[in-house]
């Protein structure tokens, strides 16, 4: 019996750093530390400061209780991380993807990478976590506690939602599935990579979010008993993207019943960061007529009655990528798929 | 003629008592409950044999606590309860014994600040006809009972060896319900990490009713048990526990990003030593 299956190979490869991801344009929660050490006496009440590559906070802290004297303690924030995920999807059987990922960490990054998890919707519960494949001494392991459904007032129930989704603006928050180096394991160094992270899932690909972070304990180095001002202060820190990487990529998404208004703002707003970022660029022929014919399938109310055709193929690697994932969910098809060149989505026959 | 005095908290919650047939009322009570360090207003007033409010007159007032309440099972002569002062009067004076005058209007106007201890506490009020008292609590009355031994194993208190004056470990249990639903679905992604583990150990939530929970002889009724006054946080056996068997023990790190990503503060979750504490509240939001 000859099985067809579909094959899509999706590569994500989006470096960033921690430092730009809430830099731009944004307000800084609290003032750099001035580079001669010495507090303007505008400040004499702020006790916690970023360093000037916001990988660090200096806080200004008590030596010990009743201590009035305040000195600079460094906390680092393990941040210069350069992460690059590549995400693969492989439909099998018919109606079951299996995603997996590979990552790695750029040799510009200064921090390695001790856990990463991705966001997924957050009622989505046809998700198994695969077991991370590796040699023993890379012992990584992968854990999905399953939507937090709690019982609701009304009698039925709601789903806790924790995961932001950095970089889908708009984008309802989702749950995390995580994976953790273990204590025997071996973080991902810069300009290292690690493989053999999956997961399967009857959701097709969409465009989320994916956070990597050294899985240093920010806690560890913030002292509790330190006065309230100062908690108060490095409240900020709360906001995760201080600790760790966020990037787009491709994950489990869509279930049966997703609308296709849902479908399609994803691929828009996944499209549009991408523009922002610098990966895709918004004047590409191909990229305006996906967007075109994103407005055409929205337009439709419905599932997409017949197969889309592109006139136009990918030539990055980027646009490559968001064909792959508009093929997968929507059924677009590429003008390279017809004219025979590489095919971001092909079939295969399997015994 | 006989007088009259009753006490009352603003004016909703008094009642008044005859003292010429003097009633005390004995029983600790959880309600009314004012959070720990709140202020409240207050006021008392002496009424005559009819009705009729009477100015200018002294009353004698005095708060104290309840001991072994709120699972506090030890007590000493420096058992915090909570203090009063009268508008005007010199700022920052708080008292737990004062003599006092009502106002022209037969009222005497005083504020309540509650203890840092979450217990049951009075307040009594003394006239030359006799004293009558208020009981009420300090605490937090939205902490409940958070405890699944099909996931969790019970350590601490004196059920493990390390008795901290709080009785078993049952009575440590209580969380807030969002606090509690994080560590809940936390517990199911780490266990859900590390297939070969079905439990592991958590211990110290919070008392009851919230409020001050001291631990060992020499911190009675103070910090540093600071995190756990207001049900937000739990602590999970790593290694280097003596209460809960290895296999059960959490590689620390990791459960405290697991915490993380169910709503637990990151920069207010560490690793304490020989356990994950995972808080999902900073200190600095309740009193301690």
């Amino acid at each position: 019996m000859i099985m067809r299956i579909r094959k899509l190979w999706l590569r994500t490869l989006m470096p960033a750093l921690a430092c730009c991801a809430l830099a731009a344009g944004q307000k800084l929660p609290v003032p750099f530390w001035p580079k001669d050490g010495r507090i303007p006496s505008d400040l004499k009440d702020q006790y916690v400061f970023l360093t000037q590559d916001r990988s660090a906070v200096i806080v200004l802290a008590p030596g010990g209780p009743g201590d009035t004297e305040k000195r600079p303690v460094r906390i680092e924030l393990h941040n210069r991380i350069v992460p690059t995920v590549r995400a693969s999807v492989r439909e099998d059987p018919p109606g079951t993807y299996l995603y997996r990922y590979a990552i790695s960490n750029a040799v510009a990054a200064r921090d390695s990478i001790g856990a990463w998890s991705l966001v997924l919707p957050a009622n989505a519960v046809r998700v198994k976590m695969r077991p991370v494949a590796g040699e023993q001494q890379d012992n990584w392991s992968g854990g999905d506690g399953g939507p937090a459904i709690v019982p609701a007032a009304n009698g039925g129930t709601t789903v806790i939602a924790a995961a932001e989704q950095f970089e889908l603006r708009d984008a309802p928050r989702g749950r995390y599935v995580s994976w953790f180096k273990q204590p025997d394991g071996r973080a991902v160094v810069p300009g290292a990579s690690r493989d053999g992270f999956s997961i399967e899932s009857r959701d097709r690909p969409g465009f989320t979010t994916v956070v990597f972070y050294s899985g240093h304990v920010l806690g560890d180095a913030i002292d509790q008993d330190w006065p309230p001002d100062i908690l108060d202060q490095l409240s900020f820190l709360n906001d995760l993207r201080w600790t760790q990487v966020a990037v787009l990529t491709i994950g489990p998404m869509f279930p049966g019943t997703a609308s296709l208004q849902e479908t399609v703002t994803n691929f828009r707003t996944g499209i549009e960061r991408l523009i922002e970022v610098g990966r895709l660029d918004s004047q590409s022929p191909f990229i305006k007529e996906v967007i075109e014919s994103l407005g055409s399938i929205a337009e439709q109310r419905g599932q997409p009655t017949s197969v889309l055709s592109l006139k136009g193929s990918p030539s990055t690697e980027a646009e490559t990528e968001v064909m792959s994932a508009l093929a997968a969910t929507l059924g677009l098809v590429s003008a390279s798929k017809e004219t025979g060149t590489r095919p971001c989505a092909e079939k295969e026959s399997l015994q | 003629m006989c007088k009259r005095l009753s006490l009352g908290v603003a004016a909703a919650l008094c009642a008044v008592i005859l003292l010429s047939a003097p009633v005390r009322s004995n029983a600790q009570s959880y309600s009314p409950i004012f959070a720990p360090q709140s202020t409240t207003p207050w006021r008392a007033w002496c009424v005559d044999g009819y009705g009729h409010l009477v100015p200018y007159c002294y009353i004698y007032l005095f708060t104290g606590a309840w001991t072994y309440t709120n699972a506090h099972f030890h007590t000493d002569s420096s058992q915090p309860y909570s203090t009063f002062s009268f508008p005007g009067g010199p700022p920052g004076t708080a008292r737990t014994a004062a003599w006092a005058q009502s106002g022209p209007d037969g009222y005497l106007y005083f504020y309540m600040k509650g203890s840092i201890v979450g217990q049951a506490e009075f307040l009594c009020s003394q006239t030359g006809y006799g004293t009558t008292c208020s009981n009420f609590a300090v605490g937090y009355n939205d902490v409940y009972y958070n405890d699944h031994p099909e996931i969790w194993i019970r350590i601490g208190g004196s059920d493990t060896g390390g008795d901290t004056g709080h009785g078993t470990t049952a009575y440590n249990r209580y969380m807030r319900t969002y606090a509690a639903y994080g560590l809940y679905y936390a517990t199911q992604a780490y266990l859900a990490d590390h297939p070969g583990v079905n439990q592991f150990c958590t211990n110290d939530m919070a008392l009851p009713f919230g409020g001050k929970f001291d631990t060992g002889n020499w911190t009675r009724w103070r910090s540093p048990h600071v995190e756990h006054d207001r049900g937000t946080a739990a602590d999970v056996a790593g290694p280097g526990s003596g209460q809960c068997p290895v296999a059960h023990q959490v590689v620390a790190s990791e459960f405290i990003q697991q915490c993380i990503r169910q709503g637990a503060l990151a920069a207010n979750s560490y690793n304490e030593g020989n356990h994950a504490h995972c808080n999902w509240a900073s200190p600095s939001s309740y009193p301690h």
